[in-house]
């Protein structure tokens, strides 16, 4: 009955073709193909129409990846007919299995077999929709097509599609064993990895033209398994780029890596999405915010609690939920979870399943009208622990460049000692360390919010919450006695050298960033002296990098410039040579290989280390000449001059200048977060967060999701 | 029909609702076979277009009676074919079929029931007085009337002879989600303009427009959304609910509060969240907290929605001056993750910034979505204990324990146990095996 309605007329063929009864949306691709006969050479065609019976309901999304499936087979039948006559060949078989039947039993339904013939002469359309129906029961009389189904090789094929589509939403079909035809549909595919997550491709579009070079990817699947489930003829792009994936790389250290343009990356990941293998995330790296996705289920009877147990033993997936309640760096929960490595395959898992979500930090220039005093703190409790953390590292740090002020460029290297000396500390030596892991930890606790409002409400803020996160190292430092007056000593020297420490923003863009890395690998390398050393003084963490970062130093300025330069290669496998192989669960999981895992805290991913190569960033970043101070301060109105004044910080013309050159560029306005201005400024994020501590009382922070990320989770 | 600036905006799949852009008749007649017998405006579907989709107007045997929409060659067709076996027509059949005819991308949707509903009342008035096959006269006028009716008041009334029509486009919406005891509703009118919800375009008008007057009527549901007027002759439940919704009282509340059938008041709310009157928020409790939502960024820039901003939040207090927008967004701002509105209306509690009711701007920022309001889902890390014999203590709480799953939050938890949140709370904390996960 219904073929009478598929078999549409020429005018209509070789275009979409919908149709909706009822409730019922019939998508499909009518297909003309020539006739081969051997007797006469008239323009005799056949006509294919391959239909799928969707819902009414079904988003046009979905229509439209039917619609496109049903187009991708006619061409196939088309080839295959050109190349051997496959359909012609197939349609006999079926109209043989009609006829067999209809003798059969003649009497019970002859009339609909008259119809079938009579259709099939000039169309095969009815036979094919029958496998084709995607969510309504084949209430079909059963005879002739389970005779096809037994004899035809394409109806067959058309059950394979069929059922492979109900059930992952992936295809692979090989038709007539000799075509092979891939198909996705995303709004399915991507609930093998979590359910009710459905993800149309408009949305991956959109998520792809927010793609930036900082961001990553994150595979669903095993690398191993991608690699083999690529097709031979696959691109040689892809399978650089997956052998050489790591959640802790950026998109353009895989760009770099791979020796593929930007672009390519990108059109690459957007082919990973959408065909649910991977997801895109921010690299994986210590100072990342993350906390419960908004969709993630927290039942306690869901299959993933069972999931995570195997996975990771002696952690709770719902405790380990319940840590991520309240937004922290990672470096901070690593602590509960015995190393970042495991944190970091944990954290991995979490993400896959859309169990996570990254906060990041948006900043916004606010002071048009100031009304009342600068008595207050807009610091969260977070926030101070970023500033601890991050003074901790930087007081340290810039005090050893007051010792050696050969140091070229101090402030871009500090960036290296952000992150990792403080997990230097965590993992690798957890025996020794713990005791004065939690002494640590003390003074960050998240009660401390409440009762340091008090002491923040007197004086001056704005250097207040800096000698606050000084303070609270002092107090570690005092309890064991080893050298609080030292610290003191930074201290000061650090208020004396802050003048120099934005020097070096615009005009060493290259070389610093080949420090970063340089870096990384030298501390590692120095780590073990440090281990020793540590053990016989029990020293504390944050003076254990002090340690580590002073030989950092001195090696790196007796070190050549060749040296500097040096490939990234060099360095991971130096890393891989003395770096965390004592990690001591080799279990290989989920996705992360165990290098990767190592690599994870000692990476920032931000960091490029060939700046020649990094075309398409480069070209949009800041000009190379910098501004003078009036033409920058120009962006500020009468008003906000006369608040920014009465800020002390605003002495200091280079933080001025550098609140005032990203404030032109539109920073502030709560659409870039932190780690965007990082990369596109080539800041650090202890600059960063040095000046919005500064100038806190125009600079208002806010956390909340990247947006390009958070496209790729459900409910949003 | 496929220009550049229509794919623009008018892509198939967009799911904006088209104008009517054709009603025609077409029949089976007995010598011609399949034709339209009658169009407004005359000439839009060209006899060429007819036949190649001819099947699908008057479509063979049995497939009658049911709506059928196709889409090809840059329209669409909604129609709703009819047959009439009679042995007064020629051929002792008679199959015709009202179609409205739209632009491919269109959503037509909304149109199948006017059109099932048309072609009933035709096959009545044909099986009376022969009015379709009779090719009246009145048909024309007829189909234009309906035409501009439809397409300019979404409704039209069409008396001919004894039998009095009303059509009306019902527009089709998403189902809306089901209503639980502990959300609290909040009229969407009460916080002026702009309106929340879908951002607004910033519109400069185009060529297109110019070109497309007649598709204004498209755009109006987008920029005057649904007005309530609390004086209006809403049924009687709803009248008596509205005083209620103050954007704190939640459900049960109101049921309380008002002596409705708390089913009823769902029911009713839901019904007022289906037409967008509405929204639900959480329960406002200072012991909430609150993320940032991207759209945040947006309150930043929109100069619009920063006055009505502080209209809404000022509206009602004492204080003649009102608070600066600074400080309003740092308010905002401090609305996170990890700061409960406890601990914020503490840090500004000794300065006189917060003269303004911080209650209304968390209505308002969560209405515009520029904050959402985290929840708190107490869970079992280990086993449920089992009631042993020992607890000889009848303990209330042995019950809510049953609902740490997972699934409900604390506000439900505290709905559907009748218990206070500090009770809740305190049973959470004494429990080492409960971990609590914010969401």
């Amino acid at each position: 009955m219904l073929s009478t309605l598929f078999a549409v007329k020429a005018e209509l063929c070789n275009r979409k073709f919908e149709l909706k009864v009822n409730d019922i949306r019939f998508v499909g691709h009518p297909t003309l193909l020539p006739y081969r006969t051997n007797k006469d050479d008239t323009a005799a065609m056949i006509l294919i129409n391959i239909v799928f019976a969707l819902r009414a309901s079904a988003s046009h999304s979905i229509v439209k990846c039917y619609y496109d499936l049903s187009k991708r087979l006619g061409k196939a039948l088309r080839h295959e007919e050109k190349r051997c006559s496959y359909l012609t060949a197939e349609m006999k078989i079926m109209l043989a299995a009609h006829d067999e039947v209809s003798a059969l039993d003649s009497e019970i339904n002859s009339g609909e077999n008259d119809e079938e013939e009579e259709v099939s002469r000039h169309s095969v359309s009815s036979n094919t929709n029958v496998y084709g129906s995607d969510n309504n029961a084949d209430t079909l009389p059963k005879s002739p097509f389970h005779l096809i189904l037994q004899r035809s090789s394409l109806a067959r094929s058309m059950k394979s599609v069929f059922e492979e589509l109900s059930k992952t939403g992936i295809v692979q079909v090989r038709i007539n064993k000799w075509v092979l035809l891939s198909f996705c549909l995303p709004h399915k595919a991507h609930q093998i990895h979590n359910r009710g997550l459905i993800i149309e491709p408009e949305t991956i579009d959109k998520c792809l033209q927010k793609l930036r070079p900082y961001h990553g990817i994150l595979l669903l699947v095993n690398p191993n398994d991608l690699l083999k489930s690529i097709p031979l003829d696959g691109s040689p792009a892809l399978l650089r780029l997956v052998k050489l994936y790591s959640p802790l790389k950026s998109l353009q250290t895989l760009a770099i890596e791979a020796d593929l343009s930007l672009t390519q990356v990108f059109q690459l990941t957007g082919h990973l999405v959408y065909w649910a293998k991977a997801t895109i995330i921010y690299p994986l790296c210590e100072g990342n915010v993350y906390v419960v996705a908004p969709g993630a289920n927290v039942h306690i009877q869901s299959p993933l609690v069972e999931e995570f147990a195997n996975e990771f033993s002696g952690l709770c997936l719902l405790q380990m939920l319940g840590e991520f309640s309240l937004p922290a760096p990672l470096w901070y929960v690593s602590r509960g979870v015995g190393g970042g490595a495991r944190l970091a395959r944990v954290v991995a898992w979490l993400l896959q399943r859309r169990l996570l979500l990254q906060l990041h930090t948006y900043v916004q220039f606010n002071s048009p009208h100031w009304h009342w005093g600068l008595d207050m703190d807009g610091k969260e409790y977070y926030c101070e622990k970023h500033n601890i953390f991050n003074q901790s590292c930087s007081v340290s740090f810039s005090s050893l460049n007051h010792m050696q002020l050969n140091v070229p460029e101090p402030v871009e290297t500090r960036d290296s000692s952000n992150h990792y000396p403080d997990s230097d500390e965590d993992y690798p030596t957890e025996n020794n360390l713990n005791q004065t892991d939690f002494s640590h930890t003390k003074p960050i606790v998240i009660e401390s919010d409440l009762s340091k409002l008090d002491t923040f409400n007197e004086g001056d803020s704005a250097n207040h919450s800096f000698d606050d996160g000084v303070d609270v190292v002092d107090r570690v430092i005092n309890s064991t006695g080893v050298n609080g007056c030292e610290y003191d000593d930074k201290n000061k020297q650090k208020k004396l050298q802050a003048n120099s420490v934005d020097s070096g923003i615009s005009n060493n863009i290259n070389g610093a960033n080949t420090n970063g890395l340089e870096t990384n690998g030298v501390i590692d390398h120095d780590k073990e002296d440090v281990d020793k050393v540590e053990e016989k003084l029990k020293v504390l963490p944050s003076r254990l990098s002090d340690l580590s970062l002073k030989e950092t130093e001195t090696i790196m300025n007796s070190s050549s410039d060749d040296d500097r330069f040096e490939g990234d290669l060099d360095v991971s496998s130096r890393l891989n040579s003395n770096g965390l192989v004592n990690d001591s669960d080799k279990k290989n999981g989920v996705s992360l290989n165990l290098k990767l895992q190592s690599e994870m805290s000692f990476q920032q991913p931000t960091v490029w280390s060939v700046p020649a190569s990094c075309d398409v960033v480069d070209a949009c970043r800041i000009p190379s000449e910098p501004p003078t101070t009036e033409s920058l301060l120009d962006i500020f109105s009468e008003e906000e001059r006369v608040v920014l004044s009465a800020i002390p910080a605003s002495k200091q013309t280079d933080d001025l200048l550098l609140l005032a050159q990203l404030h032109k560029k539109g920073y502030f306005r709560g659409e870039q977060h932190l780690e965007e201005i990082m990369f596109m400024e080539n800041v650090t994020r202890s600059q960063l967060m040095q000046l919005l501590d500064k100038f806190k009382d125009v600079l208002i922070t806010f956390e909340t999701e990247d947006p390009a990320v958070a496209m790729l989770y459900p409910y949003q | 029909m496929s220009s550049k600036v229509m794919e623009t905006r008018y892509y198939e799949g967009c799911g904006r609702e088209g104008p009517i852009r054709c009603i025609f008749l077409g029949e089976f007649h007995p010598v011609a076979g399949p034709k339209i017998s009658c169009q407004f405006p005359e000439d839009y579907i060209s006899k060429e277009f007819f036949d190649s989709i001819n099947a699908f107007i008057i479509p063979k045997l049995l497939i009658h009676n049911t709506t059928m929409t196709i889409n090809a060659l840059g329209h669409k067709i909604v129609g709703y074919p009819i047959r009439i076996d009679n042995s007064r027509y020629e051929r002792n059949v008679y199959v015709f079929n009202l179609c409205f005819v739209c632009d491919s991308w269109s959503k037509t949707v909304q149109y199948e029931p006017v059109v099932k509903k048309l072609g009933e009342h035709l096959t009545i008035m044909e099986e009376e007085t022969r009015f379709v096959s009779g090719c009246s006269n009145k048909l024309p006028t007829l189909l234009a009337h309906l035409l501009h009716d439809l397409n300019t008041h979404r409704k039209a009334t069409l008396v001919e002879g004894d039998t009095v029509m009303h059509l009306k486009v019902l527009e089709v919406r998403k189902d809306p989600s089901p209503v639980h005891d502990h959300d609290v509703p909040v009229l969407v009118a009460s916080v002026g303009l702009p309106r929340p919800g879908r951002l607004r375009p910033l519109r400069q008008p185009t060529a297109e427009d110019a070109e497309q007057p007649n598709q204004e009527h498209l755009d109006v549901e987008d920029d005057q959304p649904f007005e309530i007027d609390i004086t209006a002759d809403w049924d009687l439940t709803t009248r008596q609910l509205l005083p209620f919704m103050n954007g704190y009282n939640h459900v049960s509340k109101i049921a309380a509060d008002t002596n409705v059938e708390k089913t009823l008041v769902k029911s009713c709310i839901q019904n007022l969240v289906y037409y967008g009157v509405i929204t639900l928020i959480p329960v406002l409790k200072f012991s909430n907290m609150y993320r940032a939502t991207p759209n945040l960024s947006r309150f930043f820039s929109d100069q619009e929605l920063q006055k009505s901003c502080l209209d809404f939040i000022t509206k009602g207090s004492e204080a003649k001056d009102k608070p600066a927008l600074s400080h309003v967004l740092e308010i905002l701002c401090s609305l996170q993750q990890g700061t409960t509105l406890r601990a914020v209306c503490e840090r500004y509690s000794n300065n006189s910034a917060l003269s303004f009711d911080i209650r209304r701007l968390v209505v308002f920022a969560q209405l515009h979505g520029l904050i959402k309001c985290l929840k708190r889902y107490p869970v079992y890390i280990r086993n449920l204990p089992r009631p042993n014999g020992f607890a000889n203590r009848v303990d209330t709480s042995v019950g809510v324990r049953k609902l740490f799953t997972g699934r409900h939050c604390t506000d439900e938890i505290c709905c559907m146990a009748r218990i206070d949140l500090p009770t809740l709370e305190q049973i959470i904390e004494d429990d080492p095996n409960v971990a609590v996960i914010w969401r």
